[in-house]
């Protein structure tokens, strides 16, 4: 899965990202550094998921950072960049990866299966 | 390697926007412009560009003109036109002329951006190799039977050419202006080169009637004969990469939405005047969750978010005492519009 992020990780500021499920369950995330709070602690994602009321795409942006989210077929992708981080580029990356994010969990969870046996 | 992808389109206002709002893609992309047909043919000639969008009605020669140019003698570029008066006679002509995309204007400049960048990256779908004598490879194209288009770049000269492979038959070879055979025995003299493979040749000609083989021993010969002497001289390749009392509160707010709507209009444009910006306590929830999620990653305060809600409109949403709502074309230039609202609104207090 992180291979198939790679492109959008190495973007210039870009320091992570998270796959939620529309009910509010951390599907997988990578950070490129160790963070204040482990998101997977959050137990209100479910709440702002709700909150987003369906929306496709959010730019939110604070003063020392900004989070872009991206509707996909199976729940919210969030990437968390820094102030300087190429936005359209961060755009343009999700408008091609995202269509294929379902496919891609379906094929990491087989494979995980076949690891198993 | 960073691209050039020149801009052709006889509105000079249209280029400008295009060109400031596509330098979100610096990372890709640099943007040249050329205002009319003719322009666009001298910097084909001058530059070197990767990729051309034009409009369709221009004075002189038109986008057609443009598009029959850059098959004719740059058939390695691919074109994206623009129109404000598309209809489907348009397109299908577009297409047949040989343009790899048609986009209808307005547009959203990252359906522009997204065209481009994938016609860009359609240079290399076949892969791409470095250090490697051409000669060889270009024998294995033949063998494979491969249709291609390669790109070139000569290490030691810093020279750039593009060969035409169909069915492993090569058709034609472009290095320096130069056409041909000519060109081909310029390029198959290169020792070390780095090449880039497009599994599509949109050349449709055979210019080149030799055996790759035959092309090959002359390459040698006439590189044994003059030496690098007979090195043209080239371009470079670009290394670089790739609130108080109700009626002063009311009037506070009235002028703060005032302001607002100036610093769209004079820092974005006036096209672009918002006459609906309003305050909305709906969002109050979704904003104070954002906000939460922002302490988590230790980024500070909220200062504004912009949502694609799947109407007509896309919203700004800016926090304060009352939310504030913008409404918004999706087609906007929504980076300068966010860029001139952070600009404008100091962020609050944590």
């Amino acid at each position: 899965m992180s291979k198939y992020f790679n492109e959008l990780l190495n973007l210039h500021d870009v320091r992570g990202l998270m796959l939620v499920s529309f009910e509010g369950q951390l599907i997988f995330k990578q950070f490129a550094g160790p963070l204040s709070r482990d998101p997977e602690s959050d137990d209100s994602w479910a709440l702002f998921i709700h909150s987003l009321r369906g929306a496709t795409e959010i730019e939110v942006f604070y003063e020392k950072g900004r989070i872009y989210i991206r509707k996909t077929e199976i729940g919210y992708l969030f990437v968390i960049t820094g102030e300087s981080a190429p936005m359209a580029m961060v755009r343009l990356n999700c408008d091609m990866l995202v269509p294929a994010v379902k496919k891609v969990v379906k094929r990491d969870k087989f494979k995980g299966l076949f690891r198993r046996n | 390697m960073r691209r050039n992808v020149l801009l052709v389109d006889d509105q000079p206002e249209i280029l400008h926007s295009l060109r400031e709002e596509l330098a979100g893609y610096k990372e890709v992309f640099s943007v040249m412009t050329a205002e009319n047909g003719d322009e666009a043919i001298r910097q084909l000639r001058q530059d070197d560009i990767s990729l051309v969008v034009t409009d369709l009605k221009m004075p002189n020669i038109d986008g057609f003109g443009v598009l029959a140019h850059v098959m004719e003698s740059y058939p390695d570029i691919p074109v994206i036109v623009m129109t404000g008066y598309s209809t489907m006679e348009m397109k299908r002509l577009a297409h047949q002329g040989g343009a790899v995309g048609y986009i209808s204007k307005p547009f959203k400049i990252r359906d522009l951006a997204k065209l481009i960048v994938t016609s860009l990256r359609r240079e290399a779908d076949g892969g791409t190799l470095h250090n490697v004598s051409s000669g060889m490879f270009l024998q294995l194209v033949e063998m494979e039977q491969k249709t291609c288009t390669i790109r070139l770049a000569d290490r030691a000269s810093k020279r750039r050419g593009v060969l035409f492979f169909r069915d492993g038959d090569l058709l034609d070879a472009r290095t320096n202006g130069v056409k041909g055979e000519e060109a081909a025995h310029h390029i198959f003299s290169w020792e070390e080169v780095t090449l880039s493979i497009e599994n599509t040749c949109r050349c449709r000609e055979k210019k080149i009637q030799g055996e790759l083989q035959a092309i090959l021993l002359e390459a040698m010969r006439l590189k044994d004969e003059k030496g690098k002497a007979q090195d043209l001289p080239g371009e470079t390749v670009e290394t670089a990469d790739l609130v108080p009392g109700d009626d002063e509160k009311q009037e506070s707010e009235n002028s703060q939405i005032e302001m607002l709507n100036k610093t769209i209009m004079s820092k974005v444009s006036p096209r672009y005047s918002v006459d609906e910006i309003y305050y909305d306590n709906v969002w109050d929830g979704l904003l104070g969750q954002m906000g939460r999620i922002g302490k988590s990653f230790s980024f500070g305060p909220l200062r504004l978010a912009y949502m694609d809600v799947g109407a007509s409109k896309d919203v700004i949403l800016i926090p304060g005492e009352r939310t504030i709502l913008i409404p918004v074309d999706s087609k906007c230039p929504r980076d300068r519009i966010i860029q001139a609202l952070l600009e404008e609104t100091p962020g609050s207090s944590d």
